[in-house]
Formats: structure tokens, C-alpha cells, sequence
């Protein structure tokens, strides 16, 4: 939208208020992002907050191809495999203090999906990290498989196996009475 | 058992609410290295404006004119004369503007403009001020209502001021011109740019089409170029407030000029009203041809592009029942009640033909509700003549609009005389009144306190079919 493209140019030009803003629309977009990745929030939160340094360190150089949500999203992505290729953090269950959210706002729906989502974390975490990341960053991040293809430089045939294997094994998982 | 359907849905909706201690935590070392950096940021935008190259040449260019006092611009003096071609030549140097504004209601925004470089016209413009976004193209123009969620596009650039940012003295200079205005300049000391400014005034007098306005315009001598506008005398709601800071030829943002439309919000496409406009005249024109097929398919097309068009609903009614769809007519004069009645506001002219409609449909009760529901007005109409029923006279002729100026106006005694003959079809009275004279224009007072009398005492309906509306229109 156009106000990100405002926001952007103001944040890339030293604006404290746009760089705020940045941060207040999409923190929850980001912190979902990554602990859907890493399986750990703990250690989304420190990737959240070493991308925003960054992100200001570099503020010079960011050039959106695309939309500024896209961008972060893969920035946050590329975060978090580096923390998982360094091994800094092994994938774990979210804390029970986590606070979970739907995006819908019917009570009892509410208390069903929170259910599911804390399913779908466990389920998630027994993904391997290739095809997670394909369907965080398709189905939260709204890229196209031709898009992460690119970002990883592989091909979009790939991409689509990854993400395909993923969401069965995630059924798999998720309709199975325990998950291991 | 979830199927991948469910499975997606989860993903999708899956969402972690941060640590409330998350944002200061972030944002502190965040900001902090933001103040580190030593880039852009260390230079207000300002100052990096009045050090831009394109300005300093203009400023090279351009006389200073510190020294000028006070004076109107209608002295022509030379030095005045000069004074103000430099400031011209240095708007010509404009490739963008940037505003930051702030409008009546105190709202505060933003505007960025990029101007041709070989006209010096506008060509794309951005507007972010209080619930208004205007996206402005050569192609179309975009006003994003945000708290309505709606859309309205129009076609073409519409410029949003009488004024051009690179005609800036030309168009003000005309407009006191105009409108017999005042122009006076003389030097001021500027607190925060700590030394003098030019400080432009123009005051424009009540006028017919325009109230009292005064603005005042803060130009920097270096540049020659307006660095503030402030309007101090002002109908509410005309224009914005004050354009508090204006800065020239920044790189503007990158897409700031695509528009996309928001997921959800109403689109209002104005940008075919020209096309509606054509279809709404030719249809006139067919329906006053006795062309109804023509006229139809004419004022359907209108109504495809402005549903909201009440007299295209209207004389496409009147069409319909021309052709002896009554229902159908009808179902277009209700049209034009509800969308009024909306506002709580009745529309008699309508409620008077759907009135006939019914009666030719054979539902009498209706008829007679919908008429006795108009007589008040069309009583009154006698007396006021030239109020209470004067929108009956822009349905009496579907030609209305083609009439030279004298013909459109229809004269008071005119229109009483007209709504008689309307009076007449309903109620087959006629109290002494030539409904067939063509000539009869003067309504006697007689006749009217014999319309009021019987209003008062025994109205009734009655159609007289065998009596043809007629109106007498100007010559």
C-alpha cells in the first residue's frame, strides 16, 4: 500500500516516527512469522529484534521489488535459517506463557482453535525446516511459490513438492490422536 | 478429520501475540542506532533542499529582491516587475513538491507533487490529509474516502486548486486580477530560518462565487520559492488550512503514484460520467423525439454507470410508461423517492408522475395516496410560485437542459400557470382557469384563493383522462 512506500522513504531518510510505526503494524505479522519457523519464541523475539537493528543499519539499501510485508517476512525468514544452520537454537515447543491468538473473535471458536494452534506448532516442529519455511512464508507471508523459489534459489518444482509433502505430513500429524 | 482445507486455515490463522516488554525493547536499540547513523538524517530535509543543486541555479538566476519594501503588485514597478519574473523562472525549475499541511479540522498531512518538466504542469500528485487520499495520474484520480472505506475514481488529472504549484504568481496574479483583489509584498524577519523572508499577501474581496479570502505566502529570497502558505481569512472547508512547509525537487517516494484499491471498499467509478452524460442528453433527446426503444436503452445505460442518478431513473420512467410499462415506470419513480427519502426528503414531482403511472396501472388507491400526498405542495406552489413547486418545472421538459438561458427560466406566473394544468388532470377541476389557453399566463388571485379553498374544505382526487398534460413552455 501507499502508505508503506511513504513510510518507507521516511524510515530510509533517519524518521524515528516511521520506523515506530514499521514496527507497531507489522511486530505481530513478524514474531508469528518467525516462531512459526523456529518453533521457539524466545528465540523469534531475538530474531525480531537483531532484524530491526539491522534493518536500520541498512536502511540506505532497502529497495522493495515487492510489498514491505513480503520484504520483512523474508528478511525474518533468512534470519531464522541462519540461526537454525548455526545451530544457535534446536526447535522446541512454545512456553506456556505464549500467548496465542486467532484471528477470528468468536469465544468458543477462539477456544477450538487455540487448541489447533497449539497442535499445529508441535505438528510444525516435526517438519523439516525446508518445508516449514515454504508454508509460513506461503500461507502467512502470501508469496508465490515462484517468489521463495527465487529467494532460495532453487527451482519452483521444488518449492511446490516441499510445500505439498508439508501440508500432508502436517495432516498426517494433526489428525493422528498423539503427536509424538 | 481435518482436510487440507482445515489444515491451511490453521496456518493462516495461526498468530503469536508478542511480549507487551517486546516493543520497548526492540525499538530502544533500534532508535539508538538510528540516531547513530550518519546519513541523511544528520541534514534536515530543509537544508538539504535550499543546498539542492536545481534551486541554486535558480537562486543564481534570480535578483535578490531583500531589499524591495512595501508595495502592491499593481505599482509595476521595475524592480517589483523583476522581482517576481525571478521568482517565476525559479518556480519553472520545479520537477517536485512536497507539502506538509494541516486542514481546518486541524487533521495534518501531506502532499507530493511531480510536475512535467517541459510544461510545468502538474502530472501526478499524492494527498494524505486527515481521511482523504488523492492519488492523482494523467489517466485517473483516485479519492480514497479511509474511514468509509470508498473509492471514487475520476478520469483524467483533476487538479485540487485554482492554483498551479509551478504557476504559482501567474495564477495568484490573475486571480487578484479577477476578482479585483490585493496583492502586497514586503520583507519579514523569519524566527526560524533566523533571517528576512518574503512575505506575500493577496486579499480577494466577497465576491458572488467566492468568499472573502486571504492568504499569505512566505517566499524564501534566495530561492524565490514559497516555502509556506498560510490562508487566514477563509469559508470554512474551502481548501486546507495552511500548507505549513513546502519543500522542491526531492526524489519522491518510489509507487507513491499507484493507487491499488483497498480490499473491501466501495468503488465509485466516476470516470466514465462523460460517457453517462452523452447517453443522458441523446436519451432526453429520444424521449422528446417520441424515440421511447431509443431513450430506453439510452437512460439504462446511464443508470449502469450512475445508479444514483435520479433524473435518468425519472425519465426513464416516464419512458417506460410511454410505452406502456407501467410497472416498470413506476418501479423508477420509486426509485427516485426512496433515494431521497433516505434523507427524509420527499420528492413531490415524482410522487406526482408515479401518481399517474398508478392510476394508467389501474391501482386507484395508490394513486389517489400518492397524489394526495403532493397536493400540499402543489397548493402552495400557487401562492410561493417560485419555491415550493419549482422542481415540477424541470420535468415538464426533457429538453430543459438545451433551452437557451431565458427559456430555462420559467417565470413565476408560468409556473403557477403549469401546475394548474396538473392540478386540472388530477382533480378535473379547473376553478375558472383556461387550461387550454396557451396564452393564459397571469393566475387572477380569484383562482388561487379558490384552489385554497378547496384544499381546505373537500380535496379529492379525480383524473380527468380525457385531459392531455400539456405545458406551456417559454418562447
Amino acid at each position: 500500500m501507499l502508505e508503506d512506500r511513504l513510510l518507507l522513504w521516511k524510515f530510509k531518510r533517519g524518521s524515528s516516527e516511521a520506523l515506530e510505526r514499521i514496527y507497531d503494524k507489522y511486530e505481530t505479522y513478524l514474531i508469528t512469522v518467525a516462531t512459526a519457523l523456529l518453533n521457539n519464541t524466545h528465540a523469534a523475539e531475538d530474531v525480531l529484534h537483531d532484524f530491526f537493528v539491522s534493518f536500520v543499519q541498512s536502511a540506505e539499501k532497502v529497495k522493495l521489488n515487492g510489498n514491505l510485508k513480503s520484504y520483512l517476512a523474508v528478511c525474518v525468514a533468512n534470519l531464522a535459517r541462519n540461526k537454525i544452520k548455526r545451530r544457535q537454537i534446536e526447535p522446541g515447543s512454545l512456553d506456556d506463557g505464549d500467548s496465542i491468538v486467532s484471528t477470528e473473535s468468536e469465544p468458543d471458536l477462539l477456544a477450538m482453535q487455540k487448541e489447533d494452534v497449539a497442535k499445529l506448532n508441535e505438528a510444525m516442529a516435526q517438519l523439516a525446516y525446508e518445508q516449514r519455511e515454504v508454508i509460513v512464508l506461503h500461507l502467512q507471508g502470501n508469496m508465490k511459490f515462484t517468489q521463495i523459489a527465487k529467494l532460495r534459489s532453487t527451482s519452483v518444482n521444488t518449492i511446490r513438492s516441499r510445500y505439498r509433502y508439508g501440508l500432508d505430513k502436517l495432516r498426517s500429524l494433526l489428525n493422528s490422536e498423539v503427536i509424538i | 478429520m481435518k482436510s487440507l482445507k482445515d489444515i491451511k486455515k490453521i496456518v493462516k490463522q495461526f498468530s503469536i501475540k508478542p511480549r507487551s516488554e517486546m516493543r520497548s525493547k526492540v525499538l530502544k536499540d533500534a532508535l539508538d542506532v538510528q540516531r547513530s547513523q550518519k546519513h541523511l538524517s544528520d541534514m534536515s530535509i530543509w537544508r538539504m533542499i535550499m543546498h539542492s543543486k536545481i534551486t541554486k541555479l535558480a537562486a543564481a538566476a534570480a535578483v535578490i529582491i531583500i531589499c524591495i519594501g512595501i508595495f502592491t503588485i499593481l505599482n509595476h514597478s521595475a524592480k517589483t516587475a523583476y522581482a517576481i519574473e525571478q521568482t517565476i523562472t525559479a518556480m519553472r525549475s520545479i520537477s517536485s513538491v512536497h507539502a506538509y499541511c494541516t486542514d481546518w479540522d486541524g487533521s495534518r498531512g501531506e502532499v507530493w507533487v511531480q510536475v512535467n518538466p517541459v510544461t510545468g504542469e502538474e502530472e501526478y500528485c499524492y494527498s494524505d490529509i486527515g481521511n482523504l487520499v488523492i492519488v492523482g495520474t494523467p489517466e485517473v484520480t483516485y479519492y480514497y474516502q479511509t474511514d468509509e472505506n470508498r473509492v471514487r475514481i475520476r478520469a483524467g488529472y483533476v487538479t485540487a486548486s485554482d492554483v498551479r504549484f509551478s504557476y504559482f504568481f501567474e495564477d495568484m496574479i490573475a486571480l487578484m486580477e479577477q476578482y479585483e483583489g490585493e496583492l502586497t509584498i514586503n520583507n519579514q524577519y523569519d524566527e526560524e530560518l533566523r533571517r528576512d523572508v518574503i512575505i506575500v499577501r493577496a486579499y480577494i474581496p466577497d465576491q458572488p462565487d467566492m468568499p472573502e479570502k486571504e492568504f499569505v505566502v512566505r517566499v524564501d529570497p534566495q530561492t524565490k520559492l514559497p516555502i509556506s502558505i498560510e490562508v487566514t481569512i477563509c469559508a470554512a472547508g474551502n481548501g486546507v488550512k495552511s500548507v505549513d512547509r513546502l519543500e522542491y525537487n526531492l526524489p519522491i517516494p518510489e509507487g507513491i503514484f499507484e493507487f491499488e484499491i483497498p480490499e473491501g471498499a466501495e468503488v465509485v467509478d466516476e470516470s466514465r460520467y462523460p460517457e453517462a452524460n452523452e447517453c443522458f442528453d441523446r436519451g432526453r433527446r429520444a424521449l422528446a423525439a417520441g424515440d421511447f426503444a431509443q431513450a430506453k436503452e439510452l437512460f439504462e445505460r446511464v443508470i449502469a454507470i450512475q445508479p444514483m442518478r435520479n433524473r435518468a431513473h425519472y425519465w426513464l420512467g416516464v419512458t417506460y410508461c410511454n410505452l406502456g410499462q407501467y410497472d416498470t415506470g413506476i418501479a423508477q419513480f420509486t426509485a427516485v423517492i426512496d433515494m431521497f427519502g433516505e434523507y427524509n426528503m420527499d420528492v413531490p414531482y415524482a410522487r406526482f408522475t408515479r401518481g399517474l403511472a398508478y392510476a394508467a396501472a389501474g391501482n386507484e388507491q395508490a394513486a389517489n395516496e400518492d397524489l394526495l400526498a403532493v397536493l400540499p405542495t402543489m397548493i402552495g406552489h400557487l401562492r410561493d410560485g417560485e419555491r415550493r413547486g419549482n422542481h415540477f418545472d424541470g420535468t415538464d421538459d426533457p429538453l430543459l437542459r438545451d433551452r437557451n438561458e431565458e427559456q430555462q427560466i420559467r417565470s413565476a406566473e408560468l409556473s403557477r400557470a403549469n401546475m394548474i394544468r396538473r392540478l386540472r388532470k388530477i382533480t378535473g377541476e379547473d376553478f375558472g382557469f383556461d387550461v387550454y389557453d396557451r396564452e393564459a399566463y397571469e393566475v387572477p388571485e380569484a383562482v388561487i384563493e379558490a384552489w385554497e379553498r378547496w384544499y381546505a374544505e373537500s380535496p379529492s382526487i379525480e383524473i380527468d383522462e380525457d385531459y392531455e398534460l400539456e405545458f406551456v413552455l417559454p418562447d
